[in-house]
């Protein structure tokens, strides 16, 4: 579990005349579920975004799986990550099939997308029963776990997950960290999470950074992180 | 010499329509482009009541402002509920619903054919008619337009306004009602449109629908644009800018089709290198 | 009754061009006001084509197929760079009007001021009389045509992989993106049919009411405006109910008031929409604060 699948070097970005995120280094191991956590404005979801190729005005080198590769969506995807964002996840007058079938659009092959959207309903059942059904009836949770389902269409390697809990009630939050969990241990896709709420996601990630004003202040296993005093630091900034 | 007076005479009357469009437009950001509707208002006005009923040309001006102030009181109800591009499209409605009253209450407008023979202003015995004297009228009210809507603007209800502009919610949030200010800055614009209005129904003494339809109310969109938007000068600028090169393009036997393509391409143009104008300080 | 066909037969034109405009504004946000021109220009190309002996029914769809690529065009090199470079909604709007009133001008310029007619025959046909009812040939053909290209629409967007990217592109256009769509492609695509279906629909209209400089804005623009916002700009099936309602208004309208109010009642309507319900009748977005 230590080869980098994912490694981002130096990277800077811009907004406008700001500079938002200052030299960045990190990098996600095969397998593992990484957070990015920080306070409020730390840059979790720009970081997250650039990596992705979501923001032109960002330098630095992303390398994929081996490869260096130029930030752009439709690049990332054909390499095997994926993204899924937060706020208007789906969409909402698709149906969920057809949900699914746009998360396997750069595939051709009829046969494979019908086999991969059985096996996901399989995974996610509560896709199951709603199948026909449009994606605006369905619930906060329900349409995140589409998106999730959706996100993982054409077997990525690395998922990235902006802030997933936002806008749901604790329990179902608690559902849906389960099926990252799951996801990561039934298919090995390593997971990037971008998160605030950090009780239950710090019982399934494995390491994680800790970002503030744009900077890399820590990284390290998720238990070191955990401890009250670090967070307390970060987060009430001391830490500079 | 004669021509040139002409000419200085309608740039004139045009910079009070360009300024105050721009006061709507420019300064509080409601793209109007209903302007000429009510600049058809203040001409019928005058030429209905002083051709009918035999009014002095400055009493009509009240009448013009009255109507014109009420209809867009009124039409502003509709027309600021909807965002930006929609505002667009209602303001299209409307000038297009004014252009066919114009035209087919017949019995109030004479419709297409016009009501002739507006007289020139006359103060008891003195007249205007004489193009030195018109201009110098002219020129009085534009000053006037121009000095009353500079202070508006330098006042904190001035400041409001454009704050507004730039971002309704944080005005909003800091407690001003922010309907009623935008409703405020189309009445005032509407009210000088009209009163530009008297004045070329007296100078022209002729009115009829056409000279109000959608693309004059394009024109001084165009001629605010180039000359810069949320400023004063730069509405006189581009008044002046188009109406004497729409003279010298006549002049060089340009036809209106001609013309009007260049309007077009230069509004793009606008668009694409410089969108706040020449002396503009405001970017849409 | 009369009324009410006679309201339909055109509200299904009306619903063509809301349709191709809706199309279009879902994809990009913004009121591409050029597009009831470029579909002015798809009658005027059928009328020229007729001029030199074309068949009616051969010269639309090259017609159409003409004005589509300057549709494409339009938004590639007029309205993209503006995109690409962050422009808002309303600067868009307003380099569209530039372009409408170049291209009037121009259509003004070759084909004359005066109303060009189109006729499919050169003997009037009879009328039929069906259920009552009378129909004309024209508006037999306008009917039938109008059907048939409303359910190819349908089939498109429902059955076909790029139909499916159009309307998620209508949904949630951020969301394409991450999913790695090359979205310009399809926003070309939707240029081509949205301007192709109004080409088609000025073309068969123009039988009725031929061709005229100002149509572009006048008629064909406000129609597709006024029916797309009664229905719920952004909605197919809004664009449709819209067309056909406003048709059928317009008619009773007629009727009672003479034709030279339609305009008003066209607008008054609106405005009884934007008013008391902005979001229309199959509410999908707001236009309205």
């Amino acid at each position: 579990m230590n080869n980098k699948l994912l490694n981002v070097t130096n990277l800077d970005v811009h907004f406008g005349p700001t500079q938002v995120i200052h030299n960045v280094d990190y990098h996600v191991n095969e397998g593992e579920i990484l957070i990015l956590m920080g306070p409020n404005g730390a840059g979790k979801t720009v970081l997250l975004k650039s990596t992705f190729g979501l923001f032109e005005k960002s330098t630095g080198t992303v390398e994929f799986d081996g490869k260096v590769i130029h930030p752009h969506p439709s690049s990332m995807v054909e390499a095997g990550m994926s993204f899924v964002g937060q706020g208007k996840r789906v969409f909402p007058s698709l149906t969920i099939e057809e949900n699914l079938r746009m998360g396997a659009y750069l595939w051709s092959d009829k046969k494979m997308i019908q086999a991969r959207t059985e096996e996901l309903i399989q995974f996610f059942p509560v896709l199951k029963k709603k199948f026909k059904q449009i994606a605006y009836y369905m619930s906060g949770g329900e349409q995140q776990i589409l998106a999730l389902a959706r996100g993982l269409m054409m077997n990525p390697k690395l998922l990235l997950l902006d802030e997933p809990s936002i806008g749901l009630a604790p329990k179902i939050v608690q559902s849906v960290f389960e099926k990252i969990a799951e996801i990561n241990k039934t298919f090995g896709t390593s997971i990037v999470v971008v998160e605030h709420n950090l009780k239950s996601l710090l019982n399934i990630a494995h390491r994680g950074y800790i970002l503030a004003e744009g900077k890399m202040l820590m990284e390290g296993p998720v238990e070191k992180l955990a401890d009250s005093k670090n967070l307390e630091k970060v987060f009430f900034g001391e830490i500079a | 010499m004669d021509f040139i007076l002409q000419v200085l005479i309608i740039i004139g009357i045009h910079s009070i329509l360009t300024m105050s469009l721009n006061y709507v437009a420019g300064f509080t950001g409601l793209m109007s482009i209903n302007h000429a509707a009510f600049y058809g208002m203040g001409a019928y006005a005058t030429a209905i009541l002083s051709t009918q009923y035999d009014w002095n040309f400055f009493l009509t001006i009240p009448v013009g402002i009255v109507i014109a102030g009420i209809v867009a009181w009124l039409v502003s109800f509709p027309m600021l509920k909807m965002k930006e591009d929609s505002f667009v499209l209602v303001s299209l409605g409307f000038a297009i619903i004014m252009f066919n009253i114009m035209q087919n209450w017949t019995d109030l407008t004479k419709g297409p054919l016009g009501i002739k023979g507006v007289q020139a202003p006359m103060l008891g015995d003195f007249s205007f008619f004489a193009k030195p004297l018109f201009l110098v009228l002219v020129i009085v009210a534009a000053a006037l337009t121009y000095w009353f809507l500079n202070r508006i603007l330098k006042t904190p209800y001035g400041t409001i306004l454009k704050g507004a502009r730039e971002n309704e919610t944080v005005a909003r949030v800091n407690g001003h009602n922010v309907v009623s200010y935008q409703r405020s800055a189309f009445v005032v614009g509407a009210i000088f449109a009209a009163i530009a209005g008297a004045f070329i129904a007296s100078f022209i003494s002729f009115v009829n629908p056409k000279a109000f339809e959608l693309i004059i109310s394009v024109y001084l969109l165009i001629m605010i644009i180039l000359g810069g938007m949320a400023s004063l000068p730069g509405s006189i600028l581009g008044a002046f800018i188009m109406l004497t090169s729409l003279e010298v393009l006549r002049f060089a036997g340009v036809s209106a089709e001609w013309q009007q393509i260049l309007y077009g391409f230069i509004l793009i143009v606008i668009m694409f290198f410089r969108p706040q104008g020449i002396l503009g300080k405001y970017k849409i | 009754m009369q009324i009410l066909l006679n309201g339909i037969i055109v509200g299904g034109i009306y619903a063509l061009i809301a349709l191709g405009f809706n199309l279009i504004f879902s994809s990009t946000r913004f009121f591409h006001v050029l597009y009831g021109v470029l579909a002015l220009l798809g009658a005027y190309f059928t009328y020229t084509f007729m001029e030199y002996g074309w068949n009616f029914f051969a010269a639309i769809p090259v017609a159409a197929l003409l004005a589509s690529l300057l549709g494409v065009a339009s938004w590639q090199f007029l309205y993209k760079p503006l995109v690409d470079r962050k422009a808002s909604s309303l600067v868009l709007m307003v380099t569209s009007f530039g372009a409408l009133i170049v291209v009037q001008n121009l259509i003004a310029l070759i084909w004359k001021n005066n109303t060009k007619s189109i006729s499919i025959t050169d003997t009037i046909k009879p009328a039929y009389e069906f259920l009552g009812l009378n129909i004309t040939f024209n508006q037999l053909v306008i009917l039938a045509v109008s059907i048939v290209l409303m359910v190819l629409l349908e089939l498109f967007l429902k059955k076909t992989k790029y139909g499916l990217a159009i309307r998620a592109i209508g949904d949630n256009a951020e969301l394409t993106t991450v999913l790695g769509l090359h979205t310009n492609r399809i926003t070309l695509l939707v240029f081509f049919i949205g301007t192709f279906l109004s080409a088609v629909s000025a073309s068969l209209i123009a039988l009725e009411i031929g061709a005229r400089p100002t149509h572009g804005l006048h008629y064909f623009f406000l129609k597709a405006v006024i029916a797309s916002i009664i229905g719920g700009i952004g909605s197919m099936r809004g664009a449709l109910i819209g067309g056909l309602l406003l048709g059928v208004v317009e008619n009773i309208g007629i009727y009672y008031l003479g034709g030279s109010w339609q305009e008003v009642v066209a607008f008054s309507l609106l405005t009884l929409f934007l008013l008391f319900k902005p979001q229309g009748l199959v509410n999908q977005m707001q236009l309205a604060k």
